[in-house]
């Protein structure tokens, strides 16, 4: 069940009913290891190659619940030591089948905190062979259990400004705030304490800032929590966490591309979705009618504020 | 006469900012203003997390404190933590002041009854949501028409 808490930016009158997460594309760099990783290590279905719409080459494995993801063949691999990264819900059961086979491997389980209430438990994470940063969230009751990923948890992306994201995905589109992070003391003191190496936190969500004055002799090094917002997508979590550090976009005029995170909406919301987009100064593409092999009808591209690209799709 | 015209702000330390700046907002009607440090471009320059609000022609900065600050007790309302906010309203708003603290469930002490040879009227004392303390009053010589400036020409 997805609560909120108090935000900074207030939601509009009229809230486009998001109800989770559909498919993702992450990039990767090899098709065949791609593959070998998330199906036989992690427990992904195979589900066939280069039948998702723009996703250029890919692999698709899925989820129990029916969610894909598209492992596309992309020459830009993700940034490391971000808040970027795609958590996939477990069973208890199902994580130790996968951390069995991860150690058959030899491959480094971490076991980072967060602070969103959600993810405080025993979670872990590990990176994929091209660097994208998995996290299993176990789930005390996955809908969609058995021995495989039970559905994709929620996806973390980054941003140069926490404000314009709140402003569009909160202020015009109403998806309500989970969990924020970075505007309280008690975040704050939290943050002293991984300071003080007392606490392994995930990437992204703690930073070393410069302090203002530094007495000579003295650590000129402060810990400080990293801006981050979870937003609720229907029964799904997009959070996006602040950029600690400027990296490459990709070019202005590309709008469809991946990495990609997709959002479900009722069909009738795509053209709001877009004069939303529109009204915000994005660019967005579409709505674009797909084969029924797809298994969706249409979708409509944008590239967030934080130059992330995103999809709104019909069920 | 100081060189001094008035006071054009205060930095206020918070304990969680959206909170802070909803009540500010809301309870004592202030417009949210400006944000600082929501940006890579300030983190990377370490700046304090804040949002400023404005009422009328003053403009308060909300800030994180990065440690739980010390703060009075929840049942006392009236003190100087440190320092503490009076803002003057016309005595014809007095009443709709205490209406509104009720109706947001805002504990107040009085209103509380100043010398009668003084220039203040009647005070009500109560706190922020992190601890700090806040005064409004009405004034005995009021002027019919003051001083009306604000801090931004925005409506």
């Amino acid at each position: 069940m997805s609560s909120s808490v108090p935000a900074l930016v207030a939601l509009p009158a009229q809230c486009v009913p998001v109800s989770g997460l559909g498919h993702i594309a992450v990039a990767v760099a090899d098709l065949d290891a791609a593959r070998a990783f998330y199906c036989d290590v992690l427990g992904f279905a195979d589900s066939g190659s280069d039948v998702l719409p723009d996703c250029g080459r890919h692999r698709v494995v899925a989820a129990a619940s029916g969610q894909r993801v598209a492992l596309t063949v992309d020459a830009a691999l993700p940034p490391a030591d971000t808040g970027i990264h795609q958590a996939y819900r477990v069973t208890a059961g199902a994580r130790q089948g996968i951390l069995d086979r991860l150690a058959a491997h030899n491959i480094a389980v971490s076991s980072y905190r967060e602070d969103r209430p959600a993810e405080r438990a025993d979670n872990c994470y590990v990176l994929d062979p091209f660097g994208n940063r998995i996290q299993l969230v176990t789930a005390s009751s996955a809908p969609h259990g058995g021995p495989a990923i039970a559905a994709i948890d929620h996806v973390g992306v980054q941003c140069i400004d926490m404000e314009w994201m709140e402003l569009f995905y909160v202020g015009r589109l109403g998806m309500s705030v989970n969990h924020l992070v970075g505007a309280s003391t008690a975040d704050y003191e939290r943050a002293a304490v991984w300071g003080e190496g007392k606490e392994d936190m995930a990437p992204g969500t703690r930073r070393w800032d410069k302090k203002f004055y530094v007495a000579p002799g003295t650590n000129p090094l402060i810990a400080r929590p990293n801006m981050q917002v979870f937003l609720n997508a229907g029964r799904d979590t997009f959070g996006i966490f602040l950029a600690t550090k400027h990296d490459q976009e990709p070019p202005e005029e590309t709008i469809v591309g991946s990495p990609r995170t997709s959002f479900v909406v009722p069909e009738d919301q795509l053209e709001i979705v877009a004069g939303h987009a529109r009204d915000a100064g994005l660019s967005p593409v579409g709505p674009v009618a797909h084969a029924r092999s797809v298994g969706w009808a249409k979708s409509l591209y944008l590239k967030d504020p934080g130059a992330n690209f995103i999809e709104f799709r019909t069920p | 006469m100081a060189d001094i015209d008035s006071i054009n702000h205060t930095a206020v330390c918070v304990h969680d900012l959206p909170q802070a700046v909803r009540f500010y907002c809301d309870v004592l009607g202030a417009t949210p203003h400006q944000r600082t440090n929501f940006s890579t471009e300030d983190a990377l320059r370490g700046v304090a997390v804040f949002e400023s609000v404005i009422v009328e022609d003053y403009l308060i900065a909300l800030g994180v404190a990065p440690g739980f600050m010390p703060m009075p007790d929840d049942g006392k309302l009236r003190g100087a933590h440190g320092f503490r906010h009076g803002f003057v309203v016309t005595r014809a708003k007095f009443g709709d002041v205490m209406e509104r603290l009720k109706s947001y469930g805002v504990a107040f002490e009085g209103p509380n009854e100043h010398p009668a040879n003084g220039p203040f009227g009647e005070s009500i004392y109560f706190k922020d949501p992190s601890g700090n303390f806040l005064e409004v009053l009405w004034r005995r010589d009021e002027e019919p028409n003051p001083k009306k400036r604000r801090y931004i020409n925005v409506e």
